[in-house]
């Protein structure tokens, strides 16, 4: 119970970065927008509301989402090489979602893309400025990351956003994983993600012998809102702390949805996963949201 | 089964109170149990156990990287969950004893670059292992009981012969007649069932077992002790006994776990 009232906690409150400003401070969003309100280019719009998901976390929970536009797709090698000027993936395609991307990199593509594109930068980071809220013991960068409130520059989706666009938002149909209740029509996971298909129990050497690895996005069924690979393919990092009645505040980042490497469960809409912000995998990547 | 040796080990120095205040989450586990689609590692079908308890020599080689792994065989034998992972060279698996001791596996291996062997559960639970080591020859690294739990995911090993001691010393605890030094050692962005991920080693050393007698491992005091002194454990999952060996060993080992 603790766990959902955290989660709620962070909806309610944005307590994500140090400074971080509440939602309704942070975005201007227009209630009255259509549902289908135009996004730009690659992004799909996301009308708030409440959760009606009801797998989800914070369904009946009284939280509420504001809308945000959110990418359509995981972020591309292409995309990050655009703006970043190299590429970090292991598994190396234009059309594959970058990954070995840690929680700073993330943060710091985004506003590289931001001032690329005219945007005003979402984040405030000081790379030479020791978080000292950040206690993982083998995170050795920790920067100072703070929100310039009321930007319309590219950010990570907060947690609780993230559960609300990968469960279909205002049109959501209540599915297991994102879009489907059947894995493999809308995920890459360990079972689907090489050669042949795997079955029994998830063993690291038979994926490696198998030659499991990410695939270009969009290869498999969209979600209720249009939005794919929000379960499976990479694993994507979300702007918040994680915390739970084991782990406080500070330690680690969360990250959503799943990859190639992982098992079912970890690709469900309302798994909550954890890493430390500065740890990388070739199954760990990220999608942008964007203010309205 | 991952080797608590490495080329890095973590000096960590974080003390716990009740609720653990770290990464302990994540597993560079091999095996969440075992797909039964590869049988590289071979199963013999003349099996020829050898009844005298050989002396063996434990040594402490640096294990191989993880990654590049085949040759993995699993399944039920006798009702008891079984795996054997070779990595490079010949390793195999097989039951010669099984039809009167049900948990009974033998291991042979030969100039292997890895070779994890053994039987028990999955899942696995808080019992009390028993075993008979009839015969352990040639070379080897440690004869353990492993497991692992997930949420959080933790891998655990009590080793009864050889040596998995690797990462900080924690302290002391007595089990079964005799004492065990308790190492935690955490692993760094390791695959796992849930991704890549950060996530602990529980390790119980003790090494002093026998060959050709029966010996005990009761689970209980060592989670009651990890719980207590390192971090919550999770869901049990795979939990065996098995022989572990690497850097171009040879040997045979004939076990049986009940």
């Amino acid at each position: 119970m603790r766990k959902l009232l955290i989660l709620m906690a962070i909806v309610l409150i944005a307590s994500a970065c140090t400074q971080r400003q509440p939602n309704s401070q942070k975005a201007h969003s227009n209630p009255k927008a259509p549902i289908n309100q135009k996004a730009p280019e690659g992004f799909v719009f996301v009308k708030g509301g409440t959760f009606i998901d009801t797998q989800s976390n914070l369904y009946g929970k009284n939280a509420n989402i504001t809308d945000f536009y959110i990418g359509k797709y995981e972020v591309t090698q292409k995309d990050w090489t655009e703006v970043m000027g190299s590429n970090p993936s292991k598994f190396k395609g234009s059309n594959l979602p970058v990954e070995t991307v840690n929680w700073y990199d993330c943060v710091d593509y985004c506003n590289k893309r931001s001032i690329k594109e005219g945007l005003k930068p979402y984040y405030n980071i000081e790379k030479n400025k020791k978080d000292s809220t950040n206690k993982n013991n083998i995170d050795s960068i920790k920067w100072t990351v703070t929100i310039n409130a009321g930007t319309n520059g590219y950010r990570l989706p907060t947690e609780a956003e993230w559960e609300y666009a990968a469960g279909g938002g205002q049109l959501s149909k209540s599915y297991t994983y994102s879009g489907s209740n059947n894995i493999d029509d809308v995920a890459w996971y360990w079972q689907n993600a090489g050669d042949k298909r795997l079955a029994g129990y998830w063993s690291w050497p038979v994926l490696v012998a198998n030659k499991d690895k990410t695939r270009p996005v969009g290869g498999k069924k969209p979600n209720e809102l249009g939005l794919y690979d929000m379960s499976g393919n990479v694993r994507e990092w979300c702007e918040d702390w994680y915390e739970d009645d084991k782990i406080a505040i500070g330690f680690v980042r969360v990250w959503r949805g799943g990859g190639w490497m992982g098992a079912d469960i970890s690709c469900k809409s309302s798994f909550r996963g954890n890493f430390e912000a500065s740890g990388k995998g070739s199954d760990q990547g990220f999608r942008v949201c964007r203010g309205m | 089964m991952i080797k608590p040796i490495i080329k890095h080990l973590m000096k960590l120095n974080s003390s716990l109170p009740g609720v653990a205040r770290k990464a302990t989450f994540g597993a560079a586990i091999i095996f969440a149990a075992s797909s039964l689609i590869f049988t590289g590692c071979q199963k013999d079908s003349a099996p020829k156990p050898d009844p005298s308890a050989s002396a063996a020599v434990a040594t402490t080689a640096t294990r191989p990287p993880i990654g590049a792994g085949r040759n993995l065989s699993t399944g039920s034998d006798h009702g008891y969950f079984y795996q054997c992972y070779v990595s490079s060279g010949s390793g195999s698996i097989s039951f010669p004893q099984a039809g009167t001791y049900a948990g009974n596996f033998q291991a042979n291996w030969s100039n292997v670059g890895d070779i994890v062997a053994g039987k028990g559960w999955n899942p696995g639970s808080v019992r009390v292992v028993n075993y008979n080591c009839g015969s352990l020859t040639g070379s080897y690294n440690n004869f353990s009981v492993y497991g692992w739990t997930t949420s959080p995911l933790i891998e655990y090993y009590v080793c009864e012969l050889g040596s998995v001691a690797s990462g900080s010393a924690i302290g002391t605890l007595s089990s079964d007649g005799h004492n065990y030094t308790v190492y935690k050692h955490q692993q760094i962005g390791q695959p796992s069932i849930q991704g890549t991920a950060t996530f602990w080693q529980y390790l119980s050393q003790w090494g002093g077992s026998s060959t050709g007698s029966n010996h005990a491992v009761t689970l209980a005091n060592h989670f009651n002790y990890w719980n207590s002194h390192i971090g919550q454990m999770g869901a049990l999952n795979l939990q065996i006994l098995a022989i572990e060996a690497y850097g171009n060993k040879s040997g045979s080992c004939n076990a049986t776990v009940w």
